[in-house]
């Protein structure tokens, strides 16, 4: 499929069909009879704490029983209003945990058709509704259609503005000692992008013994993101980005025998990124007439020469022997496709056994046809001035799964189930690429480009390039190969009894084989350019014109298999019909893991229970422990997941009043053995090999949740909500870096609201909403900004029930 | 030692609990129990649908005395039982309205509205009503797993959730919308989602069940996967899929969640540490047994080599540089 075609098929716009469609249908203006029934959601519920202005659905004040009009009963609501904020602190963090600005808002929009003799034209039932438009970070349309046994149709439209900046998040952390001081105040990889996510699927004769269906889905993820380039010190690089990614998906199933559907799915998935780098800023200069922009990078701390000991002379300028760019551009425009198959089945054929079955094929190819990279400035460890790269890179993703599932029903109360799994991938990647490199001593010096006329013997003269012992190769010729392959099998075998009509239990075996291969090897053509040709080129002959060539080759390879167990059983009881019980546990081992952080152990237990004492009354409650070990020599990981929770819901049936609470405690943990390098050196760190030091990589994290609301309704026309949510997190880390604060591992996140919901006349509603939004860290700040923020929320909205 | 007490006290808990089932059924239950099996209404979990027409009575009938939930089935998906025509393949009243679920109605309306002699799901187990459902519903990957799934393993049927006569949400008939209906059992899963970095499922963008299909399938977790049968993430992160020239193997063979926790994390970027090269060095270490290479001797950790990323910035994997510096 052309370039163009995607484009086009992109751009035919159904996102814009679907407003249409939404807006022509707006035009059946109607007004609401008298009142019979609530209105139906639209699918989602939301938190109120965090999405503002609705409170709980269940108390809206308006009742809309529709109007019967061209075949159809019609409803219809729309709530617009605005939304007034304000906050004090971190704007930035504001913007990546709230983002909710000042502005006008279409809030909600629903349109319900259904006809009720079922003899619509082009469908009986439609339905489309959407939240968010105006300039809310998270909006969605979504629309439904459908006609009885012939078609239903869904789209489904997401945007989603994502603003991020936690300043911690690779941040070097600049100690104030060093000279010049230069903290850091935002995060090196803030990221302002928007995601666009549209699906839409057709069944065709969902009802039929052949059954179509066609989806299509469209992801865009645009905007830009900041990023970062090691190369001497580590410079801020500005990427703008669009990536997009089309699915396109067929299939049909056919029910060849009673109770058996027989399905066959096709897929394309078809990725673009075309995300470019280029240097951020050239916040210095450089001694010249006129003075040269240059970058230093974000990385200063000048004790450890970074970037080095003097970046900054006493004329102000910055010092032409440190490292820093000139100018920096990458780019490689990268195409992937994933074609799959997918045939699979499900029989109940056999009264005693259901038998279901998934056999799926995939082969994906990601080409990179043409990388350049560009570097000017100066690395100081290897002189080099600048470089250019030039190269491809491929990759594919072979993948082959089955899967295959049996209930057998032996008696009423006894059921076999057996369930298999194979999976194999294989990923083989290839890149080829060749880099030029000039040398020089300093970012005012010129380097020379070899030639054999201006480097005569002995090759010592200043017009050759001027390289150092440790300057690496002037042409590099590179090529590397990846592998990597995971082989898959896991058989789950259970026996499923009901003792009684009240109480179940079931108890199995799991068996798991995975068989893990990663290798890589290098070829590399060295050729090493006068002066000091032979600085890498150890045993190789010099050449007539004083270079050097030497070929390196290396390869590694892991082979990982891992052999691992698990018993699972769980009881569920009914003890009377308001109390229920349920329990499970799995058990796990594993003889090996590929990770030092996969478990070799595992234990899980969830105990959920449920008790409805009258029918408006609703307790629950739940504990839910993971306990993970991997304790091989030099590993000691350790880590759990526990989790203990209680919740209440009071919703009498008159819908006067209502209060929903619930509470929860959460306390993470892990400790994992590890080596490392630090100077200086932690207090009691012992040595696992020179400079290597002991330590243990501890992360305690201990949080509790709590939520609360209550709804009244004094009067028909009334109803006030007022709710608070409030989470609360300590914790303690091991921490190497003296300059980097706990941060996010201590704060308090606290998110009152209350709301207003009046029936000024039939059909419309006013409301208004206060949402109050308070982070704050208690930790030290860092050499960066404060992190917390507060910020009110107030919407002020006129719902319509058309 | 904690978990070790905590076990044999929950295992004794839930069987004093399940003792107390078993004998505590009340007398009239069990008269109630002994009559439908009487009766003859079909309470196995194989649903056998009885074909003789002379036992039904068609769901006008039924309308004469529950008519206003008749009136709330004409608005639902269901209404299409009552159409014309052959219906997935099947014929007959005992695949129409009311009684497509409910079972054949004669004895019903001829015993004066006798309860027991209808089957309703108020007093059904989970397996029993969620056989009626599936019945019907079997077919397609998105129900095809449902007997079994953690769900129904656990005792939750189809009408736990779903309300085929006084349902909150149109679509699916829901008793609730996502994610409140989801929370009601899984308590542990709301405060993850309240964390301050947390995909979007509370401000109504993402839903339980785009990664999770709450009617079971072939992986844990009941989570989906992509149609290239890769990690469910990968459906909206697709610049992150790959594959890639030089893979970061613990993402491809582990999965997302080595590293991340996909509800809510109080850490940037939903991560499992707050300190990002603690996360790293918890694989990338000096050790006898791990196939991740250790870091360096010069990556000098009170430096500034504390933020990996900054300089291993494409940690998904790379299509230029085998040290993952560049994407």
């Amino acid at each position: 499929m052309t370039r163009m075609t995607h484009s086009l098929i992109s751009h035919i716009s159904c996102r814009a069909a679907m407003v249409f469609l939404g807006a022509l249908l707006c035009g059946f203006a109607v007004t609401a009879q008298s009142i019979v029934e609530l209105q139906p959601t639209t699918g989602v519920s939301v938190d109120p704490t965090r999405k503002s202005p609705v409170g709980l659905t269940s108390t809206t004040t308006e009742d809309n029983g529709g109007l019967s009009t061209g075949g159809y009963l019609v409803k219809q609501t729309a709530e617009v209003g605005g939304r007034i904020s304000d906050f004090s602190g971190n704007e930035l963090m504001w913007d990546t945990l709230v983002n909710l600005g000042s502005g006008v808002r279409l809030l909600e929009y629903s349109l319900n058709l259904h006809s009720p003799t079922h003899g619509g034209f082009l469908f009986d039932d439609l339905s489309f509704s959407n939240f968010g438009y105006g300039g809310d970070p998270n909006d969605l349309t979504r629309l439904r259609f459908s006609k009885g046994k012939l078609y239903n149709f869904e789209g489904i439209f997401r945007r989603d503005r994502n603003v991020f900046d936690y300043n911690l998040l690779a941040n070097p952390l600049n100690p104030a000692t060093s000279v010049p001081d230069v903290p850091i105040l935002n995060s090196p990889h803030q990221l302002f992008l928007t995601r666009r996510m549209s699906d839409y699927n057709l069944n065709l004769f969902p009802l039929s013994i052949v059954r179509f269906r066609l989806g299509y889905s469209h992801n865009i993820q645009q905007g830009t993101a900041f990023s970062s380039v090691h190369e001497g010190t580590e410079a801020q690089l500005v990427q703008p980005t669009l990536n997009i990614t089309d699915n396109y998906h067929f299939g049909v199933s056919v029910r060849a025998l009673p109770r058996t559907s027989l399905n066959y799915d096709q897929f394309y998935t078809f990725t673009k990124g075309d995300s470019a780098s280029t240097l951020y800023a050239l916040p210095y200069n450089l001694a010249g007439t006129p003075p040269i922009p240059v970058d230093l990078g974000v990385s200063f701390n000048t004790a450890a020469g970074q970037p080095c000991a003097t970046p900054i002379l006493g004329t102000g300028f910055v010092n032409p022997a440190c490292n820093a760019f000139f100018s920096y551009s990458r780019s490689g425009r990268n195409r992937v496709q994933f074609p799959a198959e997918q045939a699979s089945f499900q029989s109940s054929y056999f009264p005693w056994m259901d038998l279901a079955g998934r056999f799926s094929y995939s082969k994906s190819e990601n080409d990179l046809p043409a990388y350049d990279e560009l570097f000017s400035g100066l690395i100081t460890r290897t002189r080099q001035r600048s470089y250019a790269t030039t190269g491809s890179s491929s990759a594919e993703r072979l993948s082959v799964t089955g899967d295959f599932a049996a209930t057998i029903h032996v008696s009423d109360r006894f059921r076999i189930v057996d369930d298999f799994r194979y999976d194999n991938f294989r990923i083989p990647g290839a890149w080829l690429l060749t880099t030029n490199s000039l040398f020089a001593a300093t970012l005012l010096s010129t380097p020379n480009v070899f030639s054999p006329a201006t480097c005569p013997p002995p090759f010592t003269a200043a017009t050759c390039p001027q390289h150092s012992a440790s300057s690496s190769a002037d042409v590099l010729a590179d090529a590397f190969s990846d592998f990597l392959r995971q082989e898959r099998q896991v058989n789950t075998f259970e026996l499923e009894y009901d003792f009684t009509r009240r109480i179940n239990a079931f108890a199995g075996y799991r068996y798991e084989n995975r068989d893990i291969t990663d290798s890589t090897s290098d070829v590399q053509l060295q050729t090493f350019y006068p002066t000091l040709a032979t600085r890498a080129c150890t045993g190789q002959p010099i050449q007539s014109d004083g270079s050097c060539t030497t070929t390196v080759t290396s390869a590694d390879g892991t082979y990982v298999p891992i052999q691992a167990h698990s018993l699972i059983t769980g009881v569920s009881a009914r003890v009377t019909d308001t109390l229920r019980l349920r329990f499970d546990t799995e058990l796990y081992y594993a003889d090996n893991a590929f990770t030092r952080i996969s478990p070799r152990h595992l234990q899980r237990y969830r105990l959920r229970t449920t008790y409805k004492p009258v029918d408006w009354v609703n307790l629950s409650g739940g504990i839910s422990i993971l306990e993970n070990r991997n304790t091989a020599l030099d590993i000691g990981n350790l880590q759990h997941n526990r989790s203990y929770s209680i919740a209440a819901e009071f919703a009498p049936h008159e819908g006067k009043w209502g209060v929903d609470l619930s509470y929860d405690y959460n306390d993470i943990f892990s400790q994992t053995n590890i080596c490392y390098v630090a100077t200086p050196s932690p207090a009691g760190a012992l040595s696992c090999g020179a400079p290597f030091l002991t330590g243990i990589s501890l992360y305690a994290e201990k949080s509790h949740f709590g939520s609360g609301s209550v709804f009244l309704r004094p009067m028909r026309k009334l109803t006030a909500t007022l709710g608070y949510t409030v989470t609360s997190t300590d914790g303690s880390t091991l921490i190497l870096n003296p300059g980097a604060p706990s941060g996010p591992l201590t704060f308090r996140y606290h998110l009152p609201v209350a709301g207003i919901a009046y029936e000024v006349s039939k059909g419309f509603t006013f409301k208004t909403n206060w949402n109050y939004y308070d982070y704050k860290e208690n930790s030290d700040v860092g050499p960066t900004l404060p992190r917390n923020f507060r910020g009110n929320v107030v919407t002020v909205s006129i719902r319509y029930a058309l | 030692m904690k978990r070790f007490i905590l076990l044999p006290i929950l295992a004794i808990a839930v069987l004093l609990a399940s003792a107390l089932a078993l004998f505590s059924a009340e007398p009239g239950e069990k008269r109630a129990a002994a009559e439908k099996s009487k009766a003859g209404a079909d309470q196995t979990k194989k649903y056998a649908r009885p074909t003789d027409p002379a036992l039904y009575v068609g769901s006008e009938t039924c309308k004469t005395c529950h008519e206003d939930i008749y009136k709330n089935f004409e608005g639902t998906a269901h209404f299409v039982t009552r159409l014309e025509g052959k219906f997935a393949g099947h014929k007959g009243p005992e695949w129409q309205g009311c009684e497509a679920c409910h079972g054949p109605g004669k004895d019903h309306v001829d015993g004066g509205g006798d309860k027991t002699k209808i089957f309703t799901f108020k007093n059904a187990t989970a397996q029993e009503s969620s056989a009626r459902c599936l019945d019907c519903h079997r077919n397609g990957e998105e129900h095809s797993n449902f007997q079994r799934s953690e769900h129904l393993k656990n005792n939750v049927g189809c009408v736990d959730c779903h309300s085929p006569h006084h349902a909150a949400v149109e679509h699916a008939l829901l008793k609730e919308g996502q994610p409140k209906l989801c929370y009601g059992c899984h308590l542990e899963v709301k405060p993850e989602f309240s964390r301050p970095f947390h995909h979007r499922v509370n401000e109504g963008l993402i839903a339980c069940s785009d990664c999770h299909n709450p009617h079971g399938g072939f992986l844990s977790r009941q989570l989906r996967s992509t149609a290239a049968q890769d990690v469910v993430c990968y459906n909206c992160h697709a610049d992150k899929a790959g594959p890639f020239a030089f893979e970061h193997a613990a993402v491809k063979t582990e999965g997302c969640v080595a590293c991340h926790t996909p509800h809510g994390s109080a850490n940037p970027r939903l991560l499992k540490r707050s300190q990002i090269n603690l996360l790293c060095l918890e694989c990338h270490t000096l050790t006898v047994d791990s196939a991740a290479p250790a870091i360096p001797s010069f990556h000098n950790q009170a430096q500034k080599y504390q933020a990996c990323t900054l300089c291993h910035v494409a940690v998904h994997g790379s299509n230029s540089d085998q040290f993952l510096f560049k994407p």
